[in-house]
């Protein structure tokens, strides 16, 4: 059998199977297709677009139906979402006098900018186009995520070049893109999503809130299953949630659980911080957005504060269409806004580190806070 | 008498704290909202100094930007009431005058080379010198160093070595005290011993970086004379100038010594540092505590 496909390639895999792009697995002797998860995620699978024929041939003529039906699949937004967009333009004003000279974005966690964990946790689940939506005037992200050729000289020379291969490995999985946000747009964290128009083109994608930390044993495990449920349920958003204690509900928004739910996990609203709260599911800076959200937020005016602010947006697509929350699981979501919360995230991340836990560890026991 | 000048040896590289000191200086690593530099800074001025040198690589402006004032930041702050938020910045402008040296690049690694780049600023006085990486927790900022000239002008010393008793297995890493028994001058040292091992090593005091030093100083760190690290080490001079010389030492007593040369060291500044501030302390510990350690 010879097969050829016009660009994503299809390969023979013998005994019936072939792989297809996109990590498609044909398997013609049953009468799915099914999509392998290269993270390990729970497959998917289709029925055969031809019917429910088992142990066919693939002659050309199933072959271009195939094709074109995965060229639909690709089309319709179900694939691998590949872009990511990093909101990065707050003053980080809890965080002066330090960030004076940097922006809060690169405030350490551990020895590397916190900003530095967003990418690598975009990068875990697949993204391979991150922009990172800044200040007008600000270009220390960029720089940091550049090349720095006398760096590099003075580390090759002294045999410490694996310093750097936390970034070299970055640099050669992602592009970046940098957006300036207009001093004319509104504050609010709508805003970074037309700042970054250009980048989102109709593609849908992931969109990160700098202050947020997802600290999990394999960075983006948890995104790429807001990823796979986007996909599975083909939606307008899935927003990333955190289960709280009641007391804690006052300070974070919230989302409405759907009371006649067409899928798991359907949510008919985000609420602001109220109280009683609407669950106990607090809102997290991690989404996965459809391109309807473009239209919306662009006619969408400011509300409190005088910002613009994306859970309005959110909150017309759960009228228009269909939007679920993925609470976190398999990790701890922490915020690095403030000093405090910061340092905490660092104790949490470091108590992670096999370089760092045992000692730390032993370190707080003798700060006797039990007592 | 008082000491006005005090250099601060912020020329390293930082590699450590790779990659984020590829951003800035590993000295604006913060430790809560203040980058750890300015700690020291304000421990100096606690101590009454007035006149700060801080030595830094060539090429490098980041600790120098942060120093200096912001208009469109203080602008911003001052639009938005925030502007209490420069407050422990302004304290500096207002108490002491900030000198930036870049230190040559021909100057061998090790810690006697700031002093030899600061020589001018120096001058014929004498001077505190503190290591960059060494930060003290203390109640009130310049307690240690402030104990630290007392006994200078006290004994007519010159020059006073901040020290710390460590476990005897951790002495390798460390300078170890040689002690005489001087009964005009308690804890009178002859010798700096760097990184022993513990059944060599005469004492389990160690020095840590802070220093007065009297000018006589600059003629005893001798640059052809260079460690075995190949390096040069201001504690060789120190052990020169005890040779015919007064040279005492200074507990750090209610001060507590901490370091935050690498990321883990400098995370327990963090957290020690935390659970001093009133603001911050309850927070902290209930956090400790719901952490199963």
């Amino acid at each position: 059998m010879r097969i050829r496909t016009s660009n994503k390639g299809f390969g023979d895999l013998g005994d019936n199977h072939f792989t297809m792009g996109l990590n498609f697995k044909v398997d013609l002797s049953t009468k799915f297709l099914t999509r392998v998860d290269p993270r390990g995620l729970e497959p998917l699978t289709f029925p055969m677009p031809w019917g429910r024929a088992t142990n066919y041939a693939m002659g050309p003529k199933r072959f271009s139906i195939l094709s074109k039906f995965l060229l639909c699949y690709h089309k319709s937004n179900m694939t691998n979402i590949s872009k990511a967009v990093i909101t990065a333009a707050g003053r980080g004003t809890r965080f002066l006098p330090v960030v004076k000279s940097y922006q809060k974005e690169l405030v350490p966690i551990l020895a590397k900018p916190n900003i530095q964990y967003l990418v690598e946790e975009a990068i875990g689940a697949g993204i391979t186009e991150i922009a990172i939506v800044h200040r007008p005037g600000e270009d220390a992200i960029k720089d940091y995520f550049s090349p720095d050729l006398e760096l590099e000289k003075y580390l090759q020379e002294n045999n410490k070049m694996e310093y750097l291969d936390s970034l070299k490995a970055i640099s050669d999985k992602v592009n970046f893109s940098y957006f300036a946000q207009s001093p004319e747009l509104p504050y609010g964290n709508g805003s970074p999503i037309i700042a970054a128009k250009e980048f989102i083109g109709t593609d849908p994608f992931v969109y990160m809130f700098g202050d947020d930390l997802i600290v999990e044993s394999i960075p983006g495990q948890y995104l790429t299953k807001m990823i796979a449920s986007f996909n599975k349920y083909q939606i307008d958003a899935i927003v990333s949630t955190q289960e709280m204690p009641t007391i804690e509900m006052k300070r974070y928004g919230a989302v409405v659980p759907h009371s006649n739910p067409s899928i798991p996990h359907q949510i008919s609203a985000l609420l602001e911080k109220t109280d009683p709260p609407p669950s106990n599911f607090a809102v997290v800076g991690r989404y996965v957005i459809s391109n309807k959200i473009m239209d919306v937020i662009k006619n969408q005016n400011t509300s409190k504060d005088n910002e613009l602010w994306l859970a309005d947006g959110l909150n017309t697509l759960t009228q228009t269409g269909i939007v679920a929350d993925e609470p976190i699981t398999n990790g701890v979501w922490m915020t690095t806004g403030d000093p405090l919360r910061w340092l905490q995230a660092n104790i949490a991340v470091a108590l992670q580190d096999p370089k760092f836990k045992d000692d730390l560890r032993e370190f707080l026991k003798n700060l006797n806070v039990n007592k | 008498m008082s000491i006005n000048k005090a250099v601060i040896a912020a020329a390293g590289r930082g590699t450590r704290f790779l990659p984020v000191a590829k951003a800035y200086a590993k000295e604006l690593v913060p430790v809560l909202a203040k980058p750890n530099i300015q700690y020291l800074v304000e421990e100096a001025i606690g101590a009454g100094i007035t006149n700060i040198a801080i030595v830094i690589r060539v090429g490098e402006t980041t600790i120098k930007n942060y120093f200096s004032p912001d208009k469109n930041l203080e602008k911003y702050l001052i639009e938005n009431n925030k502007i209490e938020y420069l407050d422990s910045l302004k304290n500096i402008w207002k108490k002491a005058k900030l000198t930036f040296i870049e230190q040559p690049l021909g100057l061998p690694y090790g810690t006697g080379s700031p002093v030899l780049a600061a020589k001018k600023f120096i001058g014929n006085d004498d001077f505190a010198y503190f290591y960059g990486d060494d930060f003290i927790l203390e109640t009130t900022p310049g307690q240690l160093l402030s104990k630290m000239i007392s006994k200078f002008y006290q004994y007519q010393a010159s020059a006073i070595l901040a020290v710390q008793k460590v476990p005897m297995e951790e002495i390798y890493r460390y300078g170890s005290i040689k002690y005489i028994n001087d009964p005009n001058y308690p804890n009178r040292m002859s010798e700096i011993l760097e990184k022993l091992p513990a059944d060599q090593a005469p004492s389990n005091s160690v020095n840590i970086g802070r220093f007065i030093a009297s000018n006589k100083i600059l003629k005893n760190i001798d640059i052809n004379k260079l460690s075995r690290d190949n390096e040069l080490w201001f504690t060789d001079a120190l052990t020169k100038l005890a040779q015919s010389n007064i040279v005492l030492t200074q507990s750090t007593q209610d001060s507590l010594w901490l370091t935050t040369g690498d990321p883990l060291r400098w995370l327990k500044a963090n957290i020690s540092t935390a659970l001093q501030d009133p603001t911050l302390k309850d927070d902290l510990s209930s956090f400790l505590k719901t952490l199963s350690v």
